[in-house]
């Protein structure tokens, strides 16, 4: 199949009525947890894993992806409207949205960030769909030196740009690579620190630690701050939603800025939407002629890094199809939902599953429309979510992460492991430990055990391995300068978090 | 410097250690050219064990700027273990009780009691909560829902 057929085949994948209304649940129910803060895409879709079972391949993977690119859609309004992000990757968006809410705008500042993720949504898939027949050519080349050298990358990218110190991140992330080394071990066949807890025995899964990490923890900790729960929304209608003539000039070349620099950040492990919107933020106010007045209610401030957070959600999806790498804990996630349904992606996945590959592509074409649909005429109604009270969205986020972790194997153990996440994850916020590079060493810990191993055997015991293929050579000097800049530059470093 | 690293650290030591003997203990290490099973493990422990030696003496040195939130801020610790407490009485009595019964008692202790809502209400949401949810999961998504000893 040539390119053009390819795509056109993908659509005739999305049109099936199935995946048409999975596609439109997906970006629904993506717009109505990025609305409600308290509960995020990962979360979700950990929790609609073990039902996606029952739905096709293509299927699944259609609706688990608009619950991804729909959440970083939603995440703005509350962000917007309440000054609270409803996505991580909506933080930056609080900054310039909500002072364009407080000036009586709210309406053109909904209909930046709507169009400036549908710009950068579909210009994304158009790279998608370029740069992951390239990569997959690439990718068939890799060896086990390439994918340690890539995802020790990944490890230390995440950490380095961590909100807490780079010690801390590296402690959470090899104990991520610890927690991923329980159960049976794939070389020796070894049971692991499972003793004779069954179980263990497949080792810990990705969906309880990520629901209690991110499900429970993000309770626990919202229920401290539950006397002040009703939010102040702004008041009055939001009116005069589409941009001025004035707008547009602005809003057009900064959503372009933001989709670019969003996709490549997109593609790196570790990186993803939070980066981007945060890079193109500072890239903005950087170019600006006026950056002092960034945080009074600047369109650029709403459209870059909006359209980042959306064009990276494209550029995480080239690794995974590509390489078989997950970049961020959703990719992980579908990584999961890939295994149900028994696929591997990776560089073959174009040839043996074109209805898999093209079919997501062209649901990100329709999805990205389902979604300027439900968030311009709708945004209304999204305003109602908000007015939820945290006393009754609590339970049923809590029910909602019991039913998800019972359901994966009929069993009382995947909850208690799910409270001793939640527990971690409550901890180590106070303490200040982020748990990001801990998911991602829990998702890439036996694939980098066994790439490790597997070099190791190959060289005789020689880490020269790592230096003398080229590919590798690369992303290991990369780590170990990205190791070193904190040393180098440490006393620079404490100004500028003080700044911050 | 957040107020618990030296706490925080130490357990992290704690734990590094805890792993370097687990797998010294239970699993072979190999060498390079063989790597066993506890390779890759005792490398996460010997990592571990270095850098919370490292924030731990980083956290000693450096009082003078302390950050992050107190974990015993007034009312929050009583919310939260009883939220722990919930989860944990929700897994032991799943199984036993079964969903609609569990997650029917549970909830409405959780509107009663966290949530702070009068009996009627919380009665109302709690069988709400437990009837939609068991439509959604049980009947539409086909998961699987324990029975317990009532049979329901």
């Amino acid at each position: 199949m040539d390119f053009y057929q390819s795509i056109l085949y993908g659509f005739q994948v999305v049109f099936q009525p199935e995946n048409l209304f999975l596609a439109f649940m997906g970006c629904l129910i993506g717009t109505l947890i990025g609305v409600l803060p308290g509960i995020g895409a990962p979360a979700t879709i950990a929790l609609l894993l073990p039902g996606s079972y029952h739905l096709p391949p293509a299927g699944a993977i259609i609706l688990l992806s608009g619950i991804y690119y729909g959440a970083m859609y939603g995440g703005s309004t509350t962000s917007i409207l309440v000054n609270i992000p409803g996505e991580a990757a909506s933080v930056i968006t609080c900054l310039d949205g909500y002072q364009m809410a407080r000036q009586g705008r709210a309406g053109p500042a909904l209909a930046v960030c709507a169009i400036g993720s549908f710009i950068a949504g579909t210009l994304s898939v158009v790279g998608l769909m370029l740069v992951g027949p390239f990569l997959s050519g690439i990718a068939l080349s890799f060896g086990p030196p390439e994918y340690t050298a890539l995802m020790l990358t990944g490890f230390v990218i995440l950490t380095y740009l961590a909100s807490s110190s780079m010690p801390k991140a590296l402690i959470m992330g090899a104990f991520g690579l610890f927690l991923s080394t329980i159960g049976l071990d794939n070389i020796s066949g070894d049971i692991r620190f499972a003793g004779s807890i069954v179980e263990l025995w497949d080792g810990v899964g990705l969906v309880p630690i990520v629901m209690g990490l991110f499900g429970v923890a993000e309770v626990l900790l919202n229920l401290e701050q539950m006397a002040g729960e009703s939010a102040e929304i702004l008041k009055g209608k939001i009116k005069h939603l589409f941009p001025t003539r004035e707008d547009w000039g602005k809003l057009i070349p900064a959503s372009l800025r933001g989709t670019i620099i969003g996709f490549f950040l997109g593609i790196l492990p570790g990186g993803g939407a939070v980066l981007a919107s945060f890079v193109s933020y500072g890239v903005e106010k950087k170019i600006s002629k006026y950056p002092e007045k960034f945080g009074t209610g600047m369109i650029e401030g709403v459209a870059s890094p909006e359209s980042a957070n959306n064009s990276a959600v494209g550029g995480a999806f080239i690794p995974l199809m590509t390489l078989g790498i997950p970049t961020n804990i959703v990719m992980a996630l579908l990584l999961g939902a890939f295994m149900i349904h028994g696929i591997s992606p990776g560089p073959m996945i174009m040839k043996q599953h074109p209805d898999i590959f093209w079919g997501l592509i062209a649901s990100m074409y329709v999805g990205n429309i389902m979604l300027l649909i439900l968030n311009l005429p709708l945004v209304g109604l999204w305003v109602q979510v908000l007015r939820i009270p945290y006393r009754v969205l609590f339970p049923l986020i809590l029910l909602f992460c019991l039913i998800g972790v019972y359901s994966l194997t009929s069993s009382t153990i995947e909850i208690y492991i799910m409270i001793i996440f939640g527990v971690i994850g409550y901890l180590t916020r106070k303490t200040q430990y982020d748990a990001a590079p801990l998911v991602l060493a829990v998702v890439l810990g036996p694939m980098f055990e066994n790439a490790l191993r597997q070099s190791l055997m190959m060289s005789g015991g020689s880490l020269e391995i790592f230096f003398s293929r080229p590919i590798s050579c690369i992303f290991i000097v990369l780590s170990i300068f990205l190791l070193l800049i904190p040393l180098i530059f440490r006393r620079k470093l404490p100004a500028a978090t003080d700044e911050t | 410097m957040n107020r618990y690293d030296p706490t925080s650290s130490f357990i992290w030591l704690l734990v590094g250690l805890g792993i370097i003997l687990w797998s010294l203990m239970t699993l072979k290490v190999g060498t390079f050219r063989h790597p066993g099973p506890a390779f890759v493990p005792l490398f996460c422990g010997i990592v571990i064990s270095i850098l919370a030696a490292i924030v731990f003496f980083q956290a000693k040195r450096n009082t003078q700027k302390i950050t992050g939130e107190s974990i015993y801020s007034e009312g929050s610790l009583v919310k939260t273990l009883s939220t722990i407490g919930i989860l944990i009485v929700y897994g032991l009595m799943l199984e036993r009780l079964g969903f609609i019964v569990t997650t029917f008692l549970v909830f409405l202790f959780i509107f009663k009691k966290v949530s702070g809502t009068s009996w009627f209400i919380g009665i109302l949401e709690s069988l709400i909560v437990t009837g939609s949810s068991y439509f959604i999961f049980g009947y539409l998504l086909k998961t699987p829902m324990p029975r317990g000893w009532l049979g329901f």
